[in-house]
């Protein structure tokens, strides 16, 4: 079929329903924290800081057309206002037919629980922040299209599907001849419990990092030269989350290879653990135990092996406001050939709202 | 050894206190709809749609869930019954939802009387409140298979 074509198509049934279409619908809602850190390594230091701020737009365009958008405005050094905005998601939504979904737009990557359910949202986050894996491995955006299924047959079986631009692209544009590949399942055998696995893949030609590889500069632990060659990326991802009225249960884990002509396949690793005890509704004592490590052949991450462990304490004043305290404890290791590690001891604070 | 015990059943105690939610009978709340293809169903099922299992109906008409508001006093024996959870609860788990781009919101209305006159004239919806509302139309009524 001819691209012409297939626009022709897609262009007859969204007209199809905007002829039967009736008001829409719009939900506006906004997110927001605010953090007070104390960091003890190499002196201590102690700062307020102004998180990132999500405005979260919901719209039930007709029965079987919605739009979603989440766009953010957080610090950036380089701005003059200090603050910049950038759109983390927009799509639009077409339910086909039952619990199937055609999704298209810019969306959070579907490759684990916590990329398809917290997205910028800190509220929702049962921690101060991401997996460490985040920064670096996870490729928290794809602007495509997705196939999605949920909430399928008795264990609530659900997938994913998603062609769209790859690490290396822009909002705008890929210079890459392909495009990345995602591919997750999960189900939910109860309703507290989700089980998930996805595969990612990526070729990326020239080794480029773009805007939608992580947040975070993911090469800062890295000095030397830059490899700009070809790259096979994947990303294998497995989730459970159970997630009952009387505790919490997340773990995230991530493998991740990158194989390059000169050093052949390189395995990494990462995984991320919360466990928190919710007591009289609103209280939950928690710990977190995050560690990645990239290995010494990689090209694309670079060699670097870093773990956090944490302890905190989330109080929620309602649902649309908590406060979380967090003890952590940072370990880095950013030379395998020395052995140079960078400790870190440090707390935080965290205001999180929704409006 | 015995400290230990003690500190495990205080903890099981602790967050055991509000292990009443969900224990409550479907027979506390009536189960309204309009034109949802069913007039009777089994309580697994109703609780299933009223989290967001389906996007359409048999009928093909879209699944629209009408809840009692925070502040209704039906708010708290459906949180218990529907979702075996908290009034809190039931917000946090619609938010995260919606957030997550999976459904589309509820509606939340202040009282019963709001929520059956929406269901009356709303096609596709179905909406929960408490038992024994005299002025719940007949043809709206879902029976509940136990």
């Amino acid at each position: 079929m001819k691209p012409n074509q297939i626009k022709l198509i897609l262009l007859l049934l969204l007209t199809t329903h905007f002829v039967q279409a009736q008001k829409p619908t719009t939900q506006f809602n906004g997110y927001g924290y605010l953090e007070y850190e104390l960091d003890f390594s190499g002196g201590p230091t102690s700062y307020f800081y102004l998180g990132e701020h999500d405005f979260f737009v919901n719209s039930k365009l007709n029965d079987k057309i919605s739009f979603l958008g989440e766009y953010v405005i957080r610090f950036n050094g380089s701005s003059a206002t200090s603050f910049l905005p950038s759109i983390e998601r927009s799509l639009v939504k077409y339910n086909y037919y039952k619990n199937h979904n055609i999704i298209m737009g810019k969306i959070h990557t579907p490759v684990n629980y916590w990329n398809d359910s917290y997205h910028h949202g800190r509220l929702f986050f049962p921690v101060m922040d991401r997996p460490i894996s985040f920064s670096y491995l996870v490729p928290l955006h794809t602007l495509g299209i997705q196939f999605q299924g949920q909430n399928l047959g008795d264990m609530n079986f659900g997938y994913d599907f998603v062609i769209g631009n790859g690490i290396s692209s822009t909002d705008n544009l890929s210079d890459a001849r392909n495009t990345s590949f995602t591919a997750a399942v999960h189900m939910k055998p109860t309703d507290d419990i989700r089980i998930g696995a996805s595969f990612y893949y990526d070729y990326l030609d020239k080794n480029r990092s773009g805007i939608h590889s992580g947040h975070a500069a993911p090469k800062a632990h890295y000095t030397g030269k830059l490899y700009t060659g070809a790259l096979n990326y994947t990303l294998t991802s497995l989730s459970f989350s159970n997630f009952t009225k009387n505790y919490e249960i997340l773990n995230e884990l991530t493998y991740n290879t990158t194989h390059t002509d000169s050093l052949g396949l390189a395995k990494n690793f990462a995984n991320f653990f919360y466990a928190g005890l919710r007591f009289k509704d609103k209280h939950t004592p928690y710990v977190v135990v995050d560690f990645m490590k990239i290995a010494g052949n990689d090209l694309h991450t670079y060699p670097y092996e870093v773990g956090m462990f944490g302890i905190g304490y989330k109080y929620e004043f309602s649902p649309l406001f908590n406060i979380k305290a967090q003890v952590q404890y940072d370990r880095q290791m950013k030379n395998h050939a020395n052995h140079i590690i960078n400790k870190f001891f440090g707390s935080e604070i965290q205001l999180a709202y929704g409006f | 050894m015995k400290k230990i015990t003690i500190i495990i059943t205080l903890l099981f105690t602790i967050i055991g206190g509000d292990s009443l939610y969900g224990q409550v009978s479907m027979n506390a709340v009536t189960i309204i709809g309009n034109k949802t293809g069913f007039s009777s169903n089994s309580a697994k099922e109703i609780k299933q749609v009223f989290r967001g299992k389906y996007a359409n109906w048999s009928t093909r008409e879209q699944v629209i869930i009408v809840l009692p508001a925070s502040k209704s006093s039906s708010a708290e024996i459906v949180a218990s019954v529907i979702y075996g959870n908290t009034v809190s609860g039931v917000q946090k788990y619609w938010l995260s939802l919606v957030f997550q781009g999976r459904s589309n919101p509820p509606v939340f209305l202040d009282s019963d009387e709001e929520i059956i006159n929406y269901v009356k004239r709303t096609s596709g919806s179905i909406g929960v409140i408490s038992s024994g509302n005299q002025k719940v139309p007949g043809n709206l009524i879902i029976s509940i298979n136990n």
